[in-house]
This record gives C-alpha cells, structure tokens and sequence, in this order.
C-alpha cells in the first residue's frame, strides 16, 4: 500500500470517529460509566493525524514514528492508553516492513494485541482487546487479495466481537449496551475502510448498540476470576528451540494468554493459579530478565468497589488517638479514618489511604491545621478530586461529620458541615511539664492547663478545678451535650465527680464520656 | 368561597374552626383496622397522647390510606354552592388519595372547584395557607387571586425537622433516606428537609442535640432568606407528645433573629395531626416557613 493511500485511510479513520464519538460516549459504561471514551479516544488520535498531515516527510518511517509518538504523548483514559498501545505495536510492524500487505497486517494486528494486552494490569474480555484479537484471528485465517478486503474482514469479525461484548462483560449486559471503546475501534477502521474504497461517512445508529438491559446481570461475576495471577516473563534466549506446544500448554495452566518469540527473546502474559510453575517451564528458554506478577482477584475487588462507591461521596477523617474511629464511626459508619499518633502523619501515608479508599471525590478533615499542608500536597498528588475541610481539631471534625449526608455533593456536604461544625467549642486539657508561657499566661511545671481558641483559661495543680474552671467558663446553659474524650493518662473514674457535680448545676446538661486516645491532650471536651 | 384542606396541614382544631376550613380526614390504619380518629374529636389532645403511646408499641402496625373519592364528594356537596378553593397535598406525594381527587373532579364538574396542588407536605402545607391568609387579611380577594398567591408561594415554602427515632420512616418504605441519616450512636437526632416546589425529601444530617438541631435549623433559614433577599418570613411549627419544648427554642431562636435581622416574622404552633404520626413516629417536631412574598 502507499504511503499517501494510507494516510489518507488514517484521515478517513479519524473523520468517521469524529462523526460517531458522541455515541461512544452515550454507551460508555465501563470501566467507569462517566461518557468520554469517545473523547478520549478522539484526543489520543486526532492529534497524531493532525502531526502527520503536518509532516513534510511521507515515508513510512516518519509517518508511523510520528503515529506513535503523538499517540503516545496524548492517550487519554483507558481507552485512549490501549488505543495508542495498539497503534504502537501495529506501527512497529509496519516499520519493520516498511510496507503494508495483507500477511504484514495480520502481523501487526497480533503484535498490537499483545502490546496493548501486555500493557494493561488487569486485560478484560469483552473489551477493545477482545476486538483487536478477534481482528487478528480473522486475518490469519483469511486468503485477502488485498488490503482493503483485509480490513474488511476485521471489521466483520470486530463488529461480531462487539456484539458479543455484554455476555463477557456483566456490566455492559446490566446497562444494555455494547463496549464502547470496543466500538470506537471498529468506528476507526470503518472510516479507514470507506476512504480506501471512496465511500461516505455515515452516521452510525446509536440504538443499534443499546439492547434491553438485564437487570438479573450479575456484576459479582467479574470477580469471580478463575486465573488469579497476571504473570508476566521476558527471557532473553539462550538458543534452546521453543516447543511447538508452548501455547497449548499455556491456555491449559491458564487464560489470557498473549506470547511473543523472536531470535533474541519470549515475551510472555498470561493469567494463572500457578505462576510458579510457569516460570519453571519458561525458564528453560533462557534468563529470566524481567518477570511481574500481579493478584487481579485484588485488583478487580478495589475496581469495583470504586464502581460501587462512583456517585457517592468519600469522608477521611484523620485523627490523633484510637478511640475516635469508633466515636466517628457511630455517627457515620462508612466514614474512613485515619489515627495518628506522637506524629503527624505523612503525606505518603495519607496518599496511600486516599488512593485505596473506593471513592473518586474525597473529603478530608484534617482535623489539624498543621495537617493541611501534607493534605494539599496529597490534593496534587492524586487524581482524585479532594476537598478539604478546615476543622482545626478532632473535636471540630466530630461535629463536622454530623452534617455529612454521603449521597448530597460535596458542595452540599461542605456547607452542612461547616454548620454543624459551627456549633461545637472546644477545650483541650494539658499537662505543663516545665515551667512555661502560653498566650502571656503563666503556667508552672506539673500543673494542668485549659486551652480554648488558643487562649488559656484555666490553670491550676489539681486536675478537677481545671475542668470544672473551663467548662463553667462556655456558658454551658447554651449548650445541652458535654463531650469528655480522655486520653491514657486519665481514668475515667476520674472524671465521674467532675460530670456529678456539673450536672447538678447545669440541668440540662447531658454528659458523655469516651476514650479518645489522643497522645498529648489529657482530655478534648467537646461543648455542643 | 370556601377553602377545603386536608388532615395533613398541621392545624389544631380550634385554629381550623378560626378559618373556618372544611377538612378531609386522612384515614389511618392499626393492624388492619381503620383507627377512629376524626381532626374535631373531642379531647383531640388525650387521644393524640393515647395514639403516641400506641405507637411506641412497635409490634402495633400503623400505616395511612389514601383518602377516598366520597369523602372527597362530600366535603364538595356541602359546599355545592359556593366556589371551593381546594388545597392538598394529595396530587404528589400520595398517590392513592390523588386518585381518588381526580376521579372525584373528573366525575362531579357540577362542583366548583379549583385545586391547588401544595407540593410539599407537613407543616409545608399548612403554612402555604396561612401565608396566603395573611397576604390577604382584610381584603376581599377573589379565589383566583388565592389560588395565584398560593402559586407564586409554593415555589418558596421549605419544611424541615428532626425525628428521633427513624423507624417508622424505614416501615414506611423510606429506607434509602432513613440509611442517609443513619448512624448508631445514641440520642442521634436525624435532620431532614423538603425541596421547595417538589416535596421531596432530604436528608441534613445529624444532630447531638434539639439545640443544636434548632441552632442549625436557624443557620439554613438565616441562609435562605439572605439568598431570596427577604425580610418577610412565615412560619409554622408542629411537634408531637412533649417535644413542644423544642419548638420554643427554635421559636426564641427566630425571634432574635428577626429582631437582628429586622424580619417581619409570623410564627404558629400547632400539635401535629394524626395523619403524619404512622410516618414520623412518636417524636419528632417539624416546621414549614415560606419566605418572601
């Protein structure tokens, strides 16, 4: 094929998707139904065909090198990073031949499955993979007398794939609709066909790709993987001839199976119980130089917990002491929690916690002003959207987490937890250990110490009148529920003739007393 | 004209007799049996205490009915000559009892009535009429211009509440709601709302407290009437059993507020009406206000 038929093919692919990505979009459901697979595949591609018009040199080795690269730099979403892998393994073939026939398509169809398959850490049937495999097999098969008939048979056999996407994929089934990304590539190779043959665009009928959805579809199903290890295995060759029955031997230990063999290396993929023992039996080839394998039984439940969790709101709450998890979690059992101790907590921690956590949009309490910076970095490091919630204690993050209702948005929640959070005072109740100065107030050695909005208000030896001193000070008749959160150095016998005493003056007052954990507070008295 | 209303609008008897408002009883059923319960029984308040006792017992099954089309043609024969202004919350939120309206309405053109449609529910219904009734003092207006001020207040009426106990929204089929405000510590006070102009539920979230529910209760409407730009507020209350005490708190609550704020505020207390216990439970207190006007 020439270098000018197959740009313009490559144009033709593009002006169809472009007609048709809005129904791409319309039907994306997995692996995250948010509708821009059609856009994320049209801005990996589109700019790759607008850098080769551009390109003064139409040789094959600048055109696909150009393919590549821009594919590359620009893929988007999933579907985007699989597209551009599969063009990267189809250009590689094509520029080892410098030419395109039908035998080098098919060439360049499997090396573009593998590729694209070997790149993603959990490959799914039912998807764009399972197109580019389906093209491949119908190539092999097939006696073309030309390019265009090749293709032609790709389609049909991508088409038929597409069609059979939702009994491989539960979710498309539930849905009722094909795999879009799987569509979007079969839209790409129609328009190259058309231009090829010199026929119209046509804009495809979106219901032809919706069907009754199946209400009874099971989305468990994908997690019931029976291969549980993705194994990966690049082995440098030491001459040893591969068995004509390796891939025989492959599919019977495992699925999703994608090799690749050349003077020099195998390349293997492959799903299994047993990885182990592939590795045993590939070694026999050679040096093992490179080897990865992933648990997707692991993979696949954090997927679909985030799938579960898409419309709701996530709450991470980061906390100095232990018992406040079971404190948040009695007003908002989903609320995720994160205790710190002595230190603050890392940023690395608290990314990590945030990217486990099943949700794409997050609020975080921090809880701690000296907190929020690690927070914001966290906030650039991930993808996720996050908010953050200023409280400036755990106390405040308590009354906070009152206003959050999880199916509101966040802009709602962050309004009602800002009231909710405007109703608490606070106190913390320390220890001096050296004679010191806090907020101009003296505060002798072994002598205990209220701090209220950053003003001491009460200093004293004994324990007792501290308390008392603190919580007379709030005007207490304004407020009906007295929180005492103690920490190890408190008993809460102790705090029993505080409580007795306040409640015969205050009688509306309702005291309750947890155990906070907290490392430096002796007690966080929580005024509501 | 004459101004029928349903059991749901949160008036006590003496303020319906006041109006002079025709009522439609909303049926309630226990165990299967309607309960006798009619909005003018005599000594309405010992027979609500008794129903609230009767529904602590969490085995008695309690649940509404829709209203039905006869007692629907009756509140119109007795005002067969007059122009009856007809308000209800029945055309959205039951559908039983809006069916029932339609087929009386389709079947009897005979009766001269213009339904107005409250879209909300609770004290949001009640308080859409004493909006109007207010707008209205002194003047003779006629029942479109009613039905127009009812109309233009109804995109404006909010309701809110707290319910101690979420049960009985569970039993009555509201569960993803009664999940949203879940939590299992104790004396956790769930908060809800109404959307204006739709009724539909909502939940706010939690409170430790009735002060602190009243306190953010006044936090929204504070918000609300800075946002409409407003300075007229009408609002009214219901509770049930002893839970009177938390409507003065929200109601000294408004009153400084408006003193503040220089709110021209109308406020009205009322004990709530049967046809709301099945779903609320034995203790809740709720409010609907409109804003503006």
């Amino acid at each position: 094929m020439k270098i000018n038929r197959f740009i313009s093919a490559l144009e033709g692919g593009l002006d169809y998707f472009k007609a048709n990505y809005h129904t791409i979009d319309n039907l994306n459901v997995f692996p995250v139904p948010d509708g821009d697979t059609g856009v994320n595949m049209l801005l990996t591609f589109q700019p790759a065909i607008e850098a080769i018009h551009e390109n003064k040199n139409k040789d094959y080795e600048s055109i696909l090198k150009t393919l590549q690269d821009v594919c590359t730099m620009n893929s988007r979403g999933n579907s985007g990073f699989i597209l551009s892998r599969f063009i990267s393994g189809v250009s590689d073939v094509i520029l080892k031949y410098g030419d395109i026939t039908p035998e080098i398509l098919t060439e360049a169809f499997f090396h573009g499955h593998y590729i694209s398959k070997t790149s993603v850490s959990t490959p799914r049937e039912g998807t764009m993979l399972s197109v580019f495999e389906a093209m491949a097999k119908a190539m092999k098969d097939a006696k073309s007398e030309n390019v265009l008939e090749h293709i032609k048979l790709a389609i049909k056999a991508g088409r038929d794939e597409v069609f059979i996407s939702p009994e491989k994929l539960p979710v498309l089934k539930k849905a009722g609709v094909v795999d879009s990304g799987a569509l979007g590539f079969v839209f790409i190779l129609e328009g190259m066909k058309r231009r090829i043959a010199g026929e119209e665009i046509e804009i495809e009928n979106e219901s032809e790709y919706r069907f009754e959805p199946d209400e009874e579809a099971n989305l468990e199903e994908l997690m019931e993987i029976s291969h549980r290890y993705c194994t990966e295995l690049t082995i440098r060759r030491n001459g040893s001839e591969v068995k004509d029955n390796l891939e025989e031997y492959l599919n019977n230990i495992g699925d999703s199976v994608a090799f690749l063999v050349n003077d020099d290396i195998v390349k293997l993929h492959v799903h299994t119980n047993t990885p182990d023992e592939v590795i045993e039996e590939l070694s026999i080839y050679g040096v093992i130089e490179n080897k990865k394998i992933e648990d997707m039984q692991k993979q696949i439940e954090e997927e679909f917990a985030r799938f579960r969790h898409e419309n709701e709101i996530g709450v991470l709450a980061l906390v100095p002491g232990e018992g406040f998890r079971s404190i948040l979690h009695d007003f908002e059992p989903d609320l995720d929690v994160l205790v710190y101790g002595k230190n603050l907590p890392r940023t690395g921690d608290i990314l990590n916690h945030i990217n486990q956590m099943p949700y794409e949009v997050i609020i975080v309490l921090a809880n701690d002003k000296n907190i929020i910076p690690a927070v914001q970095l966290v906030k650039n490091e991930t993808t996720k959207h996050i908010e953050i919630f200023p409280s400036k204690n755990v106390i405040q993050g308590v009354a906070a987490i009152m206003g959050f209702v999880k199916n509101l948005t966040w802009e709602e929640n962050l309004s009602q937890m800002a009231s909710s959070m405007d109703l608490v005072e606070s106190i913390s109740i320390y220890k001096s250990i050296k004679d010191s100065k806090f907020a101009g107030i003296k505060i002798p050695v072994n002598h205990y110490f209220a701090v209220m909005n950053g003003n001491v208000i009460a200093v004293d030896e004994k324990f007792d009148p501290v308390v008392l001193t603190s919580i007379r000070g709030t005007d207490p008749d304004e407020r009906m529920t007295v929180s005492l959160y103690y920490n190890d150095n408190v008993k809460p016998e102790d705090l029993k003739p505080i409580t007795a005493e306040l409640e015969e003056e205050f009688e509306d007052l309702e005291f309750e007393t947890r155990y906070g954990g907290q490392h430096t507070a002796l007690l966080l008295i929580g005024l509501e | 004209m004459k101004i029928i209303i349903d059991s749901t609008c949160q008036l006590e008897p003496e303020r319906i007799k006041e109006l002079e408002l025709t009522i439609i009883d909303m049926p309630i059923l226990m165990n299967g049996e309607v309960y006798p319960q009619t909005w003018d029984m005599p000594n309405w308040r010992e027979e609500k205490e008794k129903f609230i006792k009767l529904m602590r017992d969490k085995n008695n099954k309690i649940t509404t009915i829709g209203a039905s089309e006869t007692q629907f043609i009756e509140a119109f024969e007795k005002h067969k000559d007059e122009e009856i202004l007809l308000i209800t919350q029945a055309l959205r939120n039951t559908k039983a009892t809006a069916d029932a309206l339609h087929e009386a309405l389709k079947n009897h053109p005979e009766y001269n009535v213009k339904a107005f449609d409250s879209r909300s529910l609770v004290s949001g219904v009640g308080v859409q009429l004493l909006a109007m009734l207010n707008e209205t003092k002194g003047k003779n207006p006629t029942r479109d211009e009613c039905y127009n001020i009812l109309e233009k207040n109804c995109h404006n009426a909010h309701v809110m509440g707290a319910i101690y106990d979420l049960f009985y929204l569970h039993r009555g089929g509201r569960v993803g709601l009664a999940q949203a405000v879940m939590g299992t510590a104790i004396g956790i006070m769930p908060l809800l709302s109404a959307v204006p102009g739709s009724g539909e539920i909502k939940a706010m979230g939690k409170a430790r407290n009735y002060k602190q529910a009243c306190a953010r209760f006044l936090t929204t409407i504070s918000g609300q009437m800075e946002e409409k730009n407003s300075k007229k507020l009408t609002l009214a209350m219901s509770y049930v059993g002893g839970h009177d005490k938390e409507c003065l708190y929200m109601k000294s609550l408004l009153e400084k507020a408006a003193e503040e704020k220089e709110w021209d505020f109308y406020f009205e207390l009322n004990y709530s009406n049967f046809a709301h216990m099945p779903h609320l439970g034995p203790d809740y207190f709720e409010m609907g206000y409109v804003i503006g006007t």
